[in-house]
């Protein structure tokens, strides 16, 4: 395993300790919203009964990474929008490109991606303004990726160094991710979270001949599996529920 | 919403990041052989009973290995190691032939040496970014001079990055 992967490794198990060690405000103000909710229980309406949230969020690591990357460009953006009894939409999508400019391999590639799925909070809202979530999630991601030619050297010290060209090649990645994360509300509307996802590709045999170095979204082209996480920035959008009797009134 | 530790927590979070992206290579270390091996072993008919051969490993004491350049000079590769049992043997990617020559122990004579001769098919492989491209092969025949080795078989034609499989069984001739 290779020094950046063990310290992104490292950086994810510390930050997830961190979050479970620290004492959380998020459970205790569970705990307490239980009690008040336990004692006006006939007064509070049912979250999901009040309003509606469309969330729009953006990734701030990728320009971090993107400034101090020689080889790769990309940006990640999430939509998402809450259906009932925890459950929310999740659209997600993309871009980026990877430029490889080895001695003995040189390409590049690009490519856009689109994901859909859901997140499940496991914390039940108990009161309608209450948007801090806790989740896990699933997705279905697909990318359509543009690889150009690319040149390559055997390197041979005995028989000596052969050199040849792949020839260029459109194809379509599809993968799997399971997610976990947290998103908390900083001031209205505006809120922050983490995911760290695990990425399976479903269609590993198109990647064979030359995978790319970085599939934006996905990750390292050559691997079958990969491990990733974002920090997000979130806006998120809200308004309220009509009732059904009030339209019915009008 | 939430009050609390966020402000900590994203602290915390942001001067992971730059420790993690202070690690962030350019290009990953290769981290697995780049040339593959045909791997060969030495064997021995020892006895045979009513035609059943048994056959045991055979130790070479004093072996001399060595590949047959384009120009067709030897160029020892295995020199000054004892009772061998395993050695490998590198092809040539840029011809479907290659010869090796062995000489079961460096006391005898240039005339006991012995050469193998391999014919295959190379095909250029992918193994990953990190390590750009390499060729495997597909052996198609060995064959061999019989100073001292008696026969040689071929156990497994395709030659990749796999090192654990025994491509060659050397059968060294029993007089020796």
């Amino acid at each position: 395993m290779s020094m950046s992967s063990i310290s992104k490794y490292i950086y994810i198990l510390t930050f997830s300790l961190l979050m479970l060690c620290c004492p959380h405000p998020l459970l205790a103000q569970s705990n307490a919203d239980t009690t008040a909710a336990d004692t006006t229980e006939e007064e509070v309406k049912s979250p999901d009964a009040t309003s509606h949230q469309l969330a729009l969020s953006f990734d701030v690591t990728q320009p971090f990474i993107n400034h101090y990357s020689s080889y790769r460009e990309g940006y990640e953006f999430a939509l998402d929008y809450y259906l009932h009894k925890e459950l929310y939409l999740v659209l997600e999508g993309g871009w980026g490109s990877a430029h490889v400019n080895y001695t003995d391999l040189a390409y590049n590639s690009k490519n856009s991606y689109y994901a859909f799925g859901i997140n499940k909070s496991l914390i039940s809202r108990l009161v309608p303004n209450d948007w801090d979530m806790v989740f896990m999630g699933v997705r279905l991601a697909a990318a359509p990726i543009e690889r150009t030619a690319g040149t390559y050297t055997v390197v041979d010290s005995f028989w000596g160094s052969s050199s040849g060209t792949i020839p260029p090649k459109n194809f379509l990645g599809v993968w799997a991710e399971i997610t976990a994360g947290v998103r908390l509300e900083l001031v209205k509307g505006f809120c922050v979270g983490w995911n760290i996802r695990g990425k399976f590709m479903l269609n590993g045999k198109s990647f064979a001949d030359l995978p790319p170095v970085y599939i934006a979204g996905y990750g390292k082209g050559d691997k079958g599996s990969t491990f990733d996480f974002n920090f997000y920035l979130t806006y998120a959008l809200r308004w309220k529920k009509e009732h059904p009797l009030s339209v019915l009134s009008k | 919403m939430i009050k609390g530790n966020k402000g900590l927590t994203i602290v915390l979070l942001l001067s992971l990041s730059i420790v993690w992206l202070a690690c962030t290579q350019t290009r990953q270390p290769c981290a697995q052989p780049k040339t593959v091996y045909v791997n060969a072993a030495c064997y021995h008919v020892v006895a045979d009973t009513n035609k059943v051969a048994i056959i045991a490993d055979t130790l070479l004491p004093n072996p001399i290995v060595g590949v047959i350049d384009t120009a067709g000079y030897g160029v020892p590769y295995y020199i000054g190691y004892h009772n061998v049992f395993q050695f490998s043997m590198f092809l040539n990617p840029n011809s479907d032939t290659c010869r090796w020559f062995i000489n079961t122990d460096s006391t005898f004579t240039a005339s006991s040496f012995d050469t193998l001769t391999f014919v295959y098919n190379s095909k250029l492989q992918f193994l990953s970014n990190a390590c750009g491209y390499t060729y495997y092969y597909n052996l198609l025949g060995v064959t061999t001079t019989k100073h001292n080795i008696d026969s040689v078989i071929l156990e497994n034609t395709n030659v990749t990055s796999n090192v654990n499989v025994e491509h060659l069984k050397i059968y060294i001739h029993p007089d020796f």
